[in-house]
């Protein structure tokens, strides 16, 4: 069997999921949106009712997911089934629908997003080649993902009756209480496909790479142009420090997409006061939670922005801004539930109090480890072979952040986010772990690539001048 | 105003030798500002046309040439074939790149305990780069648990020699009881 089979029931769970969350909710672009997020978000969905099955029944957590999964797509269906609710640009993409080769100026435009169109596309293309070739030499991917990642599948797929033996004292630095997204997506893939194909891994995680650049296109697409939507998502293509994790089959990539849709999500959903579109931004927050434990702090920065935004502009439609924070809360609900019992469950196998600084030696190399942090910072962020110069655009677009009234735009919150969240992981560097610089070498890069969808998004907003488009 | 400074330099044309890039820049920002936000603006209306279409294009231009400027590593020569078998999903010539291949003469002589010791060349030690063949063996063996310190009632032996395997069983109070290989095998805790 082929092992896009395995993406069949995920990709269309996230689809009617994103589907019904969207209903009524009026935004361009819609159709790109649904592209990009169907998958990831479907495999994120699997992954929890694997969990879930797992906890309930785990002699029959294969079956119990699958069975689960698909009486969810009949739910949705059937909460669907109304005539007209299904998003016309699904059957036509608004792109080609909006193409009207009669108008002059629009044709200018169009002309323009055509050939940014064909260079996305031609960037896609030679990226996925790459991305082929390169997998292909180290099928298992990186250490973490071979001796952490995999491992946890493992127990998941190979005995589910003895799941629980992955929480076990005695495996040595195996990150028990490590979230399970990644996991459970490759153990739902092998699942699927009735075996522990190594080929399912390096498609996997395809899944949420090329993703995570459709994202940054949707976004700026609809908020912007579609010119400055393809030329975002072909500049998020050629960073090569998220194509590298990618193909090392790292779960930070996953994590990068689920930060990046739930920020791109919620500025949307600020911006247009769409209560759906706050339902899907915690969602994708919640899963970034489960997909690694910097997401669950990323989540703890969101609330504390969203109730900061919602602050400040209350807004004449959002009457009540405690319960559009409910709102996200409950997107939340489901993947923070499942982190929670995780965590329960891996309780003895938490962060060792050690490993913490302690309060007198933090006092007197706090200088010291903070000054190294910030320049391995510059050092990571500064090279143009992997980064092209994001960081140096991205300090150039928040100074004109500065010059430019804010109102609803909401742009600043996406410089916040990237902002808060390099600001945890400094914090977390700082007071943790005595080995400053093994943990800098083996962690900062992909702790950077984190944000860097969002900072892609944020550059792009703020140095292209093109007049915003009213929300349709 | 901090606004009208670079404005009225470019304007009256006195000080035209004066206008920097910082200040063009300012003004891009004012120009911008005043299209998003629909203010009234001291600039003539082509200007205010111009500008901004101008920052995006030249944006758009340098984000054009960094996407058709970019390098990718370089791949070895064999990657070709491989990657049509990927493609093709042929799984088993993949299944040799599992380091854990090296365990699978173990495989048939697993005893039905869950957790299993795994003794090698030297102690556990974290960081060890030793520690890497413990967890290539923990991916083959799973759901087994291999337990680095010589405890359980059966234990993994992977040394890189008899001798060492000998020495080392003799430290940690075990006997050979499957032969699997030079310093390799399956052995028992000495009661």
């Amino acid at each position: 069997m082929s092992v896009l089979s395995a993406v069949c029931i995920p990709s269309i769970l996230g689809f009617l999921t994103l589907a019904a969350l969207l209903r009524d909710t009026p935004f361009r672009r819609k159709d790109f949106f649904l592209l990009s997020a169907s998958i990831p978000t479907g495999l994120g969905i699997c992954s929890l009712l694997l969990f879930v099955s797992l906890l309930l029944s785990p002699l029959y957590a294969k079956p119990l997911s699958i069975g689960l999964s698909l009486g969810l797509i009949f739910l949705l269906l059937f909460r669907l089934r109304a005539p007209g609710t299904f998003p016309k640009a699904v059957f036509l993409p608004e792109a080609l629908r909006s193409i009207n080769l009669k108008d002059k100026a629009s044709l200018f435009k169009n002309t323009l997003a055509l050939a940014g169109a064909v260079l996305f596309l031609y960037t896609a293309f030679t990226i996925i080649q790459f991305y082929f070739l390169s997998v292909s030499t180290n099928i298992g991917g990186g250490w973490d993902a071979r001796y952490f990642w995999a491992l946890k599948a493992k127990f998941m797929f190979r005995d589910p009756a003895e799941w629980q033996l992955m929480f076990s004292q005695k495996l040595p630095w195996s990150n028990q209480g490590y979230p399970l997204l990644w996991p459970g997506t490759l153990a739902w893939g092998w699942h699927s496909l009735g075996q522990e194909s190594p080929l399912w891994g390096p498609f996997a995680a395809l899944c949420f790479y090329i993703p995570c650049a459709l994202l940054v296109v949707w976004y700026l697409a609809a908020h912007h142009t579609a010119i400055t939507g393809w030329l975002g998502g072909s500049f998020a293509l050629v960073l090569l420090p998220p194509l590298f994790w990618a193909i090392h089959q790292y779960a930070d990539v996953p994590l990068a997409f689920f930060m990046t849709a739930c920020g791109l999500t919620l500025v949307s959903a600020l911006r247009l006061n769409a209560p759906g579109l706050f339902m899907i931004s915690g969602l994708m927050g919640g899963l970034a939670a489960w997909t690694k434990n910097e997401g669950i702090l990323f989540v703890v920065w969101i609330y504390l922005l969203l109730g900061a935004a919602l602050w400040r502009h209350p807004g004449k439609n959002m009457k009540a801004p405690l319960r559009t924070l409910g709102i996200f809360a409950l997107g939340t609900l489901g993947p923070l539930l499942a982190v929670g019992t995780l965590k329960y469950l891996a309780r003895n196998a938490g962060v060792p109090i050690n490993d913490l600084q302690h309060p007198l030696e933090f006092l007197s190399s706090g200088m010291e480890r903070s000054g190294m942090i910030l320049k391995a910072f510059f050092d990571y962020m500064n090279p143009w072979t992997g980064w092209k110069g994001l960081w140096g655009f991205f300090i150039l677009a928040a100074l004109l952040m500065g010059f430019k009234r804010q109102g609803k735009s909401y742009e600043g919150l996406l410089f916040l986010i990237v902002l808060l969240t390099y600001a945890g992981y400094f914090a977390v560097l700082l007071i943790t772990s005595p080995d400053l610089p093994w943990q800098i070498q083996t962690a900062l890069d992909r702790l950077i690539l984190h944000a860097s969808f969002l900072a892609t998004a944020f550059v792009f907003e703020m140095l292209t001048f093109d007049r915003n488009i009213p929300p349709k | 105003m901090m606004e009208s400074a670079p404005t009225t330099i470019l304007l009256t044309g006195s000080k035209r030798s004066e206008v920097s890039g910082v200040q063009i820049l300012w003004i891009l920002i004012y120009t911008s500002q005043s299209l998003m936000q629909t203010q009234a603006s001291p600039l003539p209306s082509a200007w205010i046309r111009f500008l901004p279409l101008a920052g995006s294009l030249l944006f758009y231009g340098v984000t054009v040439l960094i996407v058709l400027t970019s390098e990718l590593p370089s791949l070895r020569p064999n990657v070709f074939f491989l990657r049509d078998q990927l493609l093709a999903g042929n799984r088993e010539i993949f299944k040799l790149q599992d380091p854990g291949i090296v365990f699978s003469a173990f495989t048939p002589f697993l005893p039905a305990q869950k957790e299993i010791s795994f003794i090698t060349d030297r102690p556990y030690a974290p960081r060890d780069q030793a520690t890497e063949k413990l967890q290539i063996a923990q991916g083959w063996v799973a759901p087994r648990v291999l337990n680095p310190d010589p405890g359980e009632e059966t234990a993994l032996i992977f040394c890189s020699s008899g001798a060492v395997a000998e020495a080392r069983m003799k430290a940690t109070g075990y006997r050979i009881v499957k032969i699997l290989g030079d310093g390799k095998g399956i052995a028992e805790k000495i009661p």
